[in-house]
């Protein structure tokens, strides 16, 4: 499955802001990432669907959009 | 009520009387007086909210005035909530603010929360995100929720139902607070002036509108701000349960819980070591002392070490290498951090410490 991946705050400086990658669910996606980029492992991350966050592994389709992205603190 | 002063809000269509009235009768609490606070405060004091609570320990400082616009230079090192007070009464006399220098802990979360109908996070750490989070969850208060990073902003709205009766909180985007290494604040990342302001406005403006009952709250939504290529995102958050089963369960438990180790080490295998306790050991061949310290802090360490500093400590953790490890910094916040981020990349294999008070209490201690 072709999918785009979106990433948010201080991920880009570990992945780019916007890529494509092959995966059939999020769980290979995110295994697959944290392989290429060790630092991605222990990071807290919120994972999204085509806009909808999710905190178990979903099953991907064609031209899903999943977001990743890190807690913010400043304020 | 002063008519005129609202007569521009007064005038708009589902708005009116009526709206004034139910923020005129209002009462709601700003944690943070800083980047997020300033926007949040200046706009609801103009818009009359009868009743706001300001806390924050927090002085002002040269670095803040870029983005903490309620402040100027002459304001340099008062206390941000009692300025705060002090400019908003000459902007709206008709409303009634209260403050408290001192930072919203354990301790008094609960009092300080409850008198207050709406509660606004402009906080800048985990530590009292997760206490408000929480305290805001047991006291079923509505949080409006804001956070930036560098030029990226998030915003939500949590224990507020919507249309099926559905409420969520800050634990359902991040159900276990991050390890500090992975998200630098706005001291150590930097922040465009501007972001703050917008993120606030946007809070302000979900405070309003949840108080009034007009538009649509972002209940149950995350929305995201980007303003280098002006990217907006709203995600859905739907009510899922979340892995996380370390936090208090009632305003009793929510008091005695430090929230301080909580979000520095959720895992507790990171040992503190006292002074005499290092002193006694430093001498043995499987112990190696890291200084987590930039090269031109005082004062040196005068016994064999390692010099890394904090910022490097990643692409150098193969040169941490026996079974024993002292992290050590100049107060004893850093070493922890250190500590709990090379336990999280090596796991259980070296037994990991950090000194209690740092460098601080061992000049201290050599001194006596």
């Amino acid at each position: 499955m072709r999918i785009q991946v979106k990433t948010f705050g201080a991920l880009t400086e570990i992945l780019e802001r916007e890529f494509y990658v092959t995966a059939g669910d999020t769980a290979e996606l995110l295994t697959a990432l944290s392989r290429q980029h060790p630092e991605l492992s222990h990071r807290k991350l919120l994972v999204a669907v085509n806009n909808t966050i999710i905190n178990t592994p979903v099953d991907l389709r064609d031209n899903d959009v999943v977001a990743l992205m890190p807690p913010y603190s400043g304020g | 009520m002063q008519n005129e002063r609202y007569t521009r809000q007064l005038a708009l269509q589902g708005f009116g009387e009526v709206g004034q009235q139910k923020l005129q009768a209002a009462r709601l609490l700003v944690v943070g007086a800083g980047g997020l606070g300033c926007p949040v405060l200046q706009y609801l004091a103009a818009a009359g909210i009868g009743h706001i609570g300001i806390i924050d320990d927090d002085r002002v400082e040269l670095s803040n005035l870029h983005r903490q616009v309620l402040y100027d230079t002459m304001d340099i090192g008062r206390a941000k909530a009692e300025v705060a007070a002090r400019k908003l009464r000459l902007q709206n006399p008709d409303i009634d603010i209260a403050f408290w220098v001192e930072q919203l802990c354990p301790a008094n979360a609960a009092e300080r929360l409850q008198p207050y109908d709406v509660i606004l996070d402009c906080t800048d750490n985990f530590a009292t995100r997760y206490l408000l989070c929480d305290a805001c969850f047991l006291l079923d208060k509505p949080l409006v929720f804001g956070a930036i990073y560098q030029y990226e902003g998030q915003l939500a709205v949590f224990n507020v139902a919507d249309v099926q009766g559905v409420k969520t909180t800050y634990r359902n985007l991040f159900p276990i607070p991050p390890n500090p290494m992975e998200s630098p604040d706005c001291n150590a990342a930097g922040v465009l002036g501007v972001l703050p302001g917008m993120i606030g406005i946007h809070q302000a403006t979900e405070a309003i509108k949840l108080l009034t009952g007009i538009g649509t709250i972002l209940s149950n939504k995350l929305m995201t701000i980007n303003l280098l290529d002006n990217g907006i995102f709203t995600f859905n958050i739907p009510q899922t349960s979340f892995n996380e089963s370390s936090y208090p369960r009632s305003l009793n438990a929510l008091k005695d819980f430090d929230y301080i180790q909580y979000c520095a080490s959720v895992r507790s295998q990171i040992q503190g070591i006292t002074i005499a306790e290092l002193i006694t050991t430093w001498e043995a061949t499987d112990l190696l002392l890291v200084d987590v310290r930039e090269y031109n802090e005082t004062p040196r360490l005068q016994v064999p070490h390692l010099s890394i500093p904090l910022g490097t400590l990643p692409t150098q953790l193969e040169k941490i290498d026996r079974r024993r490890i002292v992290f050590i910094c100049q107060s004893g916040k850093r070493s922890l951090t250190a500590a709990q981020y090379f336990y999280d990349q090596r796991g259980s294999s070296q037994q990991v410490f950090h000194l209690e008070g740092g460098m601080i209490a061992l000049k201290n201690y050599l001194d006596d």
